[in-house]
């Protein structure tokens, strides 16, 4: 949903901290048609020119607060608005050179479509959702965006 | 390349090719099934509809308001988690500017979209109490913005819904529950639901009209052909062939040895999904709908839905008498989006078109 607009064209840049570059930054928004809790964000994968980027290696600001990986999982009180540019900060000494660059993120939104438990047995009608006698709620696989960027600086 | 022009007669071909749809079409224009004056329905706009053109800037709010306005869909739907600026605590001036627009572009705002967000973190499940505090924030929002109805997942939690009940009488509001494919309406959750609405004044469903989809969904369908997922071949025989209730296995080993494409098996499962409700069955609970979500993936030119055929729906739900609005809620984007970008407005129109002469407006 909205793939096409999620890595947002401006934004992306290396991050330059005390006059050191320490990293690199770039804008996204989120892949559903309303904003959320962060911590509706299940999974966030990042792979930057054919290499996976550490969840450890990553931070991301949402309206003006910027978080760990394992902290955005458990920022239920943050909105990520609708429409809104996070910025993914990601750690490496000396940042990325200046050129074309691929960028592939994978994201889930948890979007509680459907309940964590089932007790009264009322959701069979969904296929998928009871096997062998066991619930388990629905989460959709990652929206996967791929785009190619350039840097300057 | 495909142009955006080519789509859309790809989309009217699409259309006219099945002869079903075209009798359709000559049904619906036909059809005087009703006189403005002989039914309580009336039209609105799921803001849902314009994600796209909301997301990227190109609609603001006002925008959004003054186009319902303008094609009379005036009993909208408000996504407030899409829409309202610092969502759920908006300012005071943004409130005031809020209930400017809407009288000035004479609208109804008619159903508040409430999502519960029950698994709230990966480990954490809102107990009873705080799902009902989600209610509440929810709840005190859409009174807020003079909102009466509230919309909630077909998987909202049954005990959040039964303990919120109370609130909903204290706050004057109603609340229901979208019945929403492939949750059947005679089946356990809407005999469930059932229990509670018939309780309370202020509980009960707002269908969606996606279960009566009957046809499979060419905007889809093209979508995935585009992207390689399945050949247009494979799509072709797949559609055809349920069409001809050949069965499922067959189509199966039929489809496997074709190099179909990777999404060659979903498209068989979607496709043989396709068990549109009758809406008759309706009927018995037609007092406790008061909202409706008009689904659609997009329309011919000529104001056909490929997929969701209304001709029987909305004469039943006349005949139930029906007093609510229809929201027409687009969500044909995701699958355009590719080749026709900002799509949503001029669908959202042709549906429009096709309420108003399926209610004998026109």
């Amino acid at each position: 949903m909205q793939d096409r607009y999620v890595i947002m064209d401006t934004g992306f840049k290396n991050t330059v901290q005390g006059g050191n570059t320490t990293g690199y930054q770039f804008d996204i928004r989120i892949p559903y048609y309303r904003g959320v809790y962060l911590s509706a964000v299940h999974t966030l994968d990042l792979t930057v020119d054919g290499t996976p980027v550490a969840a450890t290696d990553m931070h991301i600001t949402v309206a003006g607060k910027t978080f760990t990986i394992a902290q955005m999982y458990e920022a239920d009180s943050v909105r990520w608005g609708f429409g809104d540019p996070a910025t993914l900060l990601v750690k490496k000494p000396d940042g990325l050179k200046p050129g074309i660059h691929a960028f592939k993120i994978g994201i889930v939104i948890r979007k509680s479509y459907l309940p964590a438990t089932d007790p009264e047995h009322l959701y069979a009608d969904f296929p998928g959702l009871w096997k062998d006698g066991k619930y388990s709620t629905f989460l959709e696989s990652p929206t996967v965006i791929t785009k190619r960027m350039t840097l300057v600086q | 390349m495909i142009t955006r022009r080519n789509f859309m007669q790809g989309v009217a071909a699409a259309g006219a090719v099945t002869a079903t749809a075209t009798t359709l079409a000559l049904a619906a224009r036909g059809a005087k099934a009703a006189s403005p004056t002989s039914h309580k329905i009336r039209r609105g706009v799921a803001t849902y509809s314009y994600q796209e053109e909301v997301y990227v800037h190109a609609m603001t709010v006002e925008d959004c308001l003054r186009e319902m306005s303008d094609i009379g869909a005036k009993h909208f739907e408000l996504i407030a988690e899409m829409l309202v600026p610092d969502f759920p605590n908006p300012s005071t001036q943004w409130v005031d500017q809020w209930h400017r627009w809407i009288e000035k572009y004479d609208l109804h705002p008619a159903c508040y979209t409430q999502f519960i967000d029950s698994i709230r973190t990966k480990t954490h499940v809102l107990s009873t109490e705080e799902g009902v505090q989600t209610m509440m924030r929810d709840i005190r929002l859409a009174k807020l913005l003079g909102i009466p109805r509230i919309r909630a997942l077909v998987g909202t939690p049954i005990d959040i819904l039964e303990a919120t009940v109370p609130h909903l009488e204290k706050e004057n509001i109603w609340l229901g529950v979208e019945i929403h494919f492939p949750i059947p309406l005679k089946g356990r959750l809407v005999e469930r639901l059932r229990k509670i609405a018939d309780k309370t004044d202020h509980f009960g469903f707002v269908p969606d009209f996606g279960i009566f989809q009957n046809k499979p969904n060419p905007f889809m369908r093209d979508r995935m052909i585009r992207d390689g997922a399945i050949t247009e071949k494979a799509a072709k025989y797949v559609e055809n062939a349920w069409e001809n209730k050949v069965p499922k296995d067959t189509v199966k080993a039929e489809v496997a040895k074709m190099s179909a494409g990777p999404g060659a098996e979903g498209f068989i499962e979607v496709t043989y999904m396709i068990q549109p409700a009758d809406p008759r069955d309706l009927l018995p609970f037609m007092a406790k709908c008061r909202h409706i979500h008009g689904k659609t993936w997009g329309l011919t030119e000529d104001d056909v839905d490929p997929a969701i055929d209304l001709t029987q729906v909305i004469p039943t739900l006349i005949q139930g008498g029906y007093d609510g609005a229809i929201a027409t809620e687009y969500e044909g984007q995701r699958m355009v989006q590719d080749v026709y970008p900002m799509s949503a407005v001029e669908m959202v129109r042709r549906h429009q078109v096709m309420l108003r002469r399926l209610l004998g407006e026109i």
